[in-house]
């Protein structure tokens, strides 16, 4: 597996140091800083927002890894108020105040119900900025597995921990 | 997602603890401490336990791990303390083993060797003392 850290299993911790080596001595890194090629496999289930100068349900989604597309069935939504409840997406992003009230990283897993069904999922947001103070961006990730089924090996296994 | 545990990892650097991170897991904010321990950009890290308690309708603090390169510092110093202690503890037994073990005093000869040589010497120099005495008095 081409990843960050592979001797980490859990996603949300290798995104994490990921994160952590890139902004160095910087309370945060620069959205430009992103390398998806150094992220490797685990981009897959990343995505990307620009946030909204007011409300956060305006903030623009700019990318979405294909490992999150599935329950997309419309494509890549232009804002976050646009991705559906049923959407992996939308409960990973679904605390982007809590991280932007705290100012770090925050990882938060649960249940939810999905297109597929109900869904243990984690996932984690990382603060980005372009002036070093104020977070513009975050970078996300999450993954999930059914309820009730075995976790897999790998990046799956962490989900809902 | 429930939130009524949730764990904060800080960091210590110029004097204050600052918030590096939030989770709503244990294990993971463990880990992650332990992650910013080896990397040793903090001289101290620790997690933060809050806890929701329905009664006040606050939040409990308190603190479940703590780390710093003192702590680690003073350990190993405290076991180099102790391994030093044992082996003169050792030595000491060994020493006293030794001394009450019947046989020949070996331990003691070179010191009445000294107290000997010492008393030739002086009877030696009283000896030519007298002879000199004799020798410029009769001259």
């Amino acid at each position: 597996m081409n990843v960050y850290r592979p001797e980490e299993r859990r996603l949300v911790l290798r995104l994490l140091a990921y994160w952590d080596d890139l902004r160095g001595d910087r309370d945060y890194p620069r959205a430009d800083d992103i390398d998806a090629s150094t992220i490797g496999d685990d981009w897959a289930q990343c995505f990307l927002l620009r946030l909204g100068r007011t409300r956060v349900g305006d903030s623009r989604v700019l990318s979405v890894g294909d490992g999150l597309l599935s329950d997309l069935p419309d494509g890549v939504p232009a804002t976050l108020r646009q991705v559906p409840e049923t959407a992996l997406l939308h409960h990973a992003a679904g605390f982007v105040q809590q991280t932007l009230d705290k100012g770090v990283p925050v990882s938060l897993g649960g249940e939810a119900v999905l297109a597929d069904g109900k869904t243990l999922f984690r996932s984690i947001l990382l603060p980005l900025s372009n002036d070093g103070s104020t977070i513009d961006h975050l970078l996300g990730a999450a993954n999930g597995r059914p309820v009730g089924a075995e976790p897999a090996l790998g990046a799956e296994e962490q989900a809902g921990a | 997602m429930s939130t009524d545990i949730a764990y904060e990892l800080h960091s210590f650097s110029s004097g204050r603890w600052k918030i590096q991170g939030f989770f709503d897991d244990r294990d993971l904010a463990l880990s992650e401490a332990h992650r910013m321990e080896e990397a040793r950009r903090f001289p101290a890290v620790r997690v933060v336990e809050e806890r929701f308690d329905p009664a006040t309708g606050g939040y409990k603090s308190r603190t479940v791990y703590r780390s710093s390169t003192v702590d680690q510092h003073n350990e190993s110093a405290l076991k180099e303390r102790a391994d030093t202690r044992r082996e003169v503890q050792a030595t000491r037994s060994a020493r006293t083993e030794a001394a009450a073990k019947p046989g020949k005093p070996e331990s003691s000869s070179p010191a009445l060797t000294m107290i000997a040589l010492k008393a030739v010497l002086l009877f030696a120099l009283g000896f030519a003392a007298i002879w000199a005495i004799n020798h410029y008095a009769g001259a």
